[in-house]
């Protein structure tokens, strides 16, 4: 798991600040952005191993991040577990139908969040050997 | 007392700005070869023997055409500082005119040194080298065909000094055209060396649907080989229709370019391929080039667009004219790949029953500050509208340009910010 780059993507600076704090001293490589377009040029620069994508922000939603990161070479392969406040079933629907391998959902404890995150790890590299 | 009047001082005013627009050019602020003359006669009296050094931005009217005037402006301004900056101290510059794309140096050393016809010659190549490099790392890396010349001029007390520095100017701007010749033959060798090995490396770009943000088709284009001597594609095709080569050359570009689409894991839906005038002037291509073309591909007629620059096919209107319909006859569907130039009238683009107009961005540069290029934008959505054909907007390279595009309910867009072109051994490399 160690050294594995995580691109945060929230528009809510405390919580991008607690992601940072809780993902590094995980032992993961974390890279944050407050918004739709600094996400796009991070993910484009750095090609991180997992992007953890809030759907809920202003100017570019987390729907938009994920479409133009899907049709970019680049950044397509890219796996994306999107974050939201909303317990809606539709959002979590969608997010499969765009091509999102996860769903988190806010608010999330500390534990539930590195196992989620470990759990996604695990399974792509499950998932790659197979 | 009487109203002021101070005519004198009106007619100065006037009188100086009709002679600054003949001392000065006003884009990159050089003065004119007119103005420069007596400096240089006496840098002549003093070091006896100059280099008479000429560059000409050459194909400066192609760049223009196709991409606009403030952007040929800019490079200008950018190679007449690279100029600047290679130049020596005591070097005087000039351009020819106002408004010229092409300059004049002339050196005479400093110190001790003297000037001689090989040291000439070499400053010659070192400023081309050195605004060529300012150009590729400009903002937009465009390749532009740089000409140059050397010559030398001596002091010679039996020739008015105008006179010898003028012929010097004549027999480096001769060099310069030789110079072209040569290079160009051996251009073309290398493009016949090209075509004979048979192997491009095309490249896709997605074509994206803005409003859902899918991809519904790919545009091909060619990578350049490297170690050749031009390394810009749109150079590259330029020198194949110059130099007879265009129907051997994008034949093998698109076959190239076919196959990889047989071998790529992933379909690709649409392809948008491009078809020279030269191409469409083959009577062969249409009637049957093409459809063999795709035998074995497993892409269908309806697949393949054809994009077509309508403006450079107004030569021969008739020929170019058949060509289409028989594409079309066949199914393949049609682009126009200049919209906006401002070359077609609505009503030729009309009876050409496009399937999509395609519009490059690089029109519309800073689409939000220019009141003009958006109305030439909007005209191109309402023609769009009346004929039945999508616009695709090209060369989408920011998220500005992204929005202002969506904005204007432009449905379908490519572009580097969108995704660049990808080899398609690129595409596939997915996890």
């Amino acid at each position: 798991m160690a050294g594995k780059k995580i691109l945060v993507v929230d528009d809510e600076a405390d919580i991008l600040h607690f992601l940072e704090l809780v993902l590094a001293e995980r032992g993961y490589a974390v890279l944050t952005a407050p918004g739709g377009q600094q996400a796009l040029a991070q993910a484009r620069t750095h090609v991180p191993d997992l992007v953890l994508l809030d759907i809920m922000m202003p100017q570019m939603d987390g729907w938009e991040v994920l479409r133009l990161l899907r049709i970019d070479p680049r950044t397509a392969a890219i796996p994306v577990a999107m974050i939201s406040a909303r317990t809606d079933a539709k959002d979590r629907v969608q997010g499969l139908q765009e091509g999102a391998i996860d769903y988190i959902c806010k608010p999330f404890s500390l534990e539930e969040l590195l196992a989620k995150v470990d759990g996604i790890f695990a399974q792509l590299d499950a998932t790659r050997e197979a | 007392m009487g109203v002021p009047f101070h005519p004198a001082e009106d007619s100065l005013q006037t009188e100086w700005l009709r002679l600054k627009s003949q001392i000065s050019d006003p884009a990159t602020g050089w003065p004119t070869l007119a103005a420069v003359l007596e400096d240089v006669r006496r840098l002549l009296e003093r070091r006896q023997t100059l280099a008479v050094v000429y560059l000409d931005l050459a194909g400066g009217l192609r760049l223009e055409a196709q991409h606009g005037w403030q952007e040929y402006d800019e490079t200008v301004t950018v190679a007449a500082a690279a100029l600047r900056g290679a130049a020596g101290l005591y070097d005087i510059g000039a351009v020819m005119s106002a408004r010229s794309d092409k300059f004049v140096l002339f050196a005479g050393g400093s110190g001790t040194e003297t000037i001689d016809r090989q040291s000439a010659e070499s400053r010659g190549v070192g400023l081309r080298e050195a605004v060529a490099l300012a150009l590729r790392g400009g903002a937009r890396a465009r390749a532009v065909p740089l000409l140059i010349g050397a010559a030398l001029v001596h002091r010679d007390p039996m020739l008015r000094a105008e006179r010898a520095l003028h012929r010097a100017l004549d027999e480096a701007m001769f060099r310069s055209l030789r110079r072209r010749s040569l290079e160009e033959e051996e251009q073309a060798r290398w493009l016949d060396s090209l075509i004979a090995g048979g192997s491009m490396r095309p490249m896709y770009q997605p074509i994206v649907d803005l409003g859902t943000l899918r991809i519904v088709g790919h545009e091909v284009f060619t990578r350049t080989p490297a170690g050749g001597p031009i390394d810009d594609a749109e150079a590259l095709f330029a020198l194949a229709a110059r130099t007879g080569r265009a129907t051997a050359f994008e034949r093998l570009c698109r076959r190239c370019a076919l196959r990889e689409v047989r071998d790529a894991p992933d379909p690709i839906q649409t392809l948008f391929l491009k078809a020279s005038p030269a191409a469409l002037g083959d009577p062969a291509f249409a009637r049957e080039g093409l459809a063999r073309e795709l035998e074995g591909t497993g892409l269908q007629s309806g697949d393949v667009v054809v994009e077509v620059e309508e403006r450079l096919a107004a030569l021969d209107r008739q020929a170019f004219r058949a060509a289409l319909c028989e594409l079309k006859r066949q199914g393949f569907r049609l682009a126009i790949d200049d919209m906006g130039a401002g070359y077609s009238s609505l009503q030729s683009i009309a009876e050409m029953e496009p399937d999509f107009l395609k519009f490059d961005m690089s029109l519309v540069r800073h689409l939000d500050r220019h009141p003009i290029k958006r109305s030439l934008l909007e005209t191109v959505v309402r023609v769009s509208g009346s004929v039945g054909a999508p616009v695709v907007a090209e060369g989408i390279e920011t998220p500005a340009e992204l929005h202002a595009i969506r904005e204007m309910g432009v449905p379908l867009g490519q572009g580097w910010y969108l995704s660049p072109e990808t080899a398609p051994a690129e595409v596939a490399a997915r996890p």
